[in-house]
């Protein structure tokens, strides 16, 4: 570090300086213009800063905040529901994708394919064992049917009939 | 600049906006200051306010108890003041290139303009003369008397580089002073 560095340092120093330094300053300060010059522009310039006000705002911050917190919480929440939504629709794709590939893959199609024929075959036979019984009691099904639907049309009219004559009889009653 | 009680900070902690606006009361002017002097640009500066609320309400969580409120909040005005200015380098080169053509006018607005007093325009071409890291320490020290470890706090960097880049800066505005001195006496 040159000499001129060191008093410039001195010069620019934040905070107050050692008896020692001020005395070493004050007697370089005497003899070169170049650091008197420097001193003097930062005097100016400290001056300048330590008295400069603190500048206040024109507008109203409170009443701005309370608006960009109310438009930006709702902002973040609908920011957060679309990433919901984009979320669940990639996860469901992403299922899709991998339920199709492994579904149509030829290891799976083959088996599944066999199992799903054998299951029909199952059923189909289960279909014929039924066609049969009910062929075999063709009769005894027609006549219990034909029975249940006389019995039911009796249990209407009947019915019908004890009502008529509750009404039958209100209205005597409230004539006499 | 006031201080905000633990309590209003637990509150705001907890999720609580009404606490929260007592924040932005208190801190209001010393948020917009900084910003005003960072930016120079009184819509940015308001806008930049806005957002440092914003930034301190959402990242509230990270805040931590032991360390000054004050020098948390500043930090985050600081910085997102710094990327700002970062983000619009090149206009700001062209500022530094031809000071002399442009400064003059540097707010479009003439009714501002008339409001600025003399030794306003001068700190503010000052500030402007440095860069924006350089200028933000300035600005901690001489507007919020900050010690060298509450900016090297709030600028993310260490002490030892706080105390270069002031000397640094110092250096530069007593030049830069020097320089208009030469301008207004030619």
């Amino acid at each position: 570090m040159d000499s001129h560095e060191y008093y410039e340092e001195l010069i620019l120093k934040d905070g107050d300086l050692s008896g020692e330094e001020r005395k070493n300053l004050k007697a370089h300060l005497e003899e070169c213009e170049k650091c008197q010059k420097l001193e003097e522009q930062w005097k100016s310039c400290l001056n300048l800063l330590t008295k400069a006000p603190m500048v206040e705002p024109k507008a109203d911050i409170t009443g701005k905040w309370e608006q960009t917190l109310q438009v930006r919480t709702f902002e973040k929440e609908m920011k957060n529901q679309n990433r919901q939504i984009i979320g669940t629709i990639v996860l469901i794709a992403i299922l899709s994708v991998f339920s199709c590939t492994v579904l149509l893959s030829p290891e799976f199609l083959i088996p599944s394919t066999i199992q799903i024929s054998q299951i029909l075959f199952l059923l189909a036979g289960l279909a014929n064992q039924f066609q049969t019984i009910l062929s075999m009691l063709r009769l005894p099904v027609l006549i219990c049917s034909l029975g249940g639907f006389l019995a039911v049309i009796c249990f209407i009219v009947i019915n019908r009939i004890g009502i008529n004559n509750e009404e039958n009889s209100k209205e005597g009653v409230e004539q006499s | 600049m006031n201080n905000i009680s633990t309590d209003i900070l637990e509150k705001v902690k907890e999720g609580d906006a009404d606490a929260f606006t007592d924040i932005v009361d208190a801190y209001q002017n010393a948020i917009y200051n900084l910003c005003y002097r960072m930016l120079y640009n009184q819509t940015e500066a308001e806008d930049a306010t806005q957002e440092t609320f914003w930034k301190a309400w959402t990242n509230f969580s990270k805040y931590d108890f032991n360390r000054s409120f004050s020098t948390w909040i500043l930090s985050i005005a600081a910085h997102y003041c710094i990327d700002l200015q970062r983000k619009k380098k090149v206009p700001e080169m062209e500022i530094d290139e031809t000071m002399e053509e442009i400064i003059p006018d540097p707010i479009p607005h003439p009714e501002q303009e008339a409001i600025r007093n003399e030794e306003e325009q001068q700190i503010q071409d000052m500030l402007n003369s440095l860069n924006e890291t350089d200028r933000a320490a300035i600005v901690l020290r001489y507007w919020y008397d900050f010690s060298d470890r509450e900016i090297a706090e709030s600028l993310s960097m260490s002490e030892s580089a706080v105390k270069s880049r002031l000397f640094r800066a110092r250096k530069q505005l007593a030049q830069y002073w020097d320089g208009q001195t030469q301008l207004n006496q030619g």
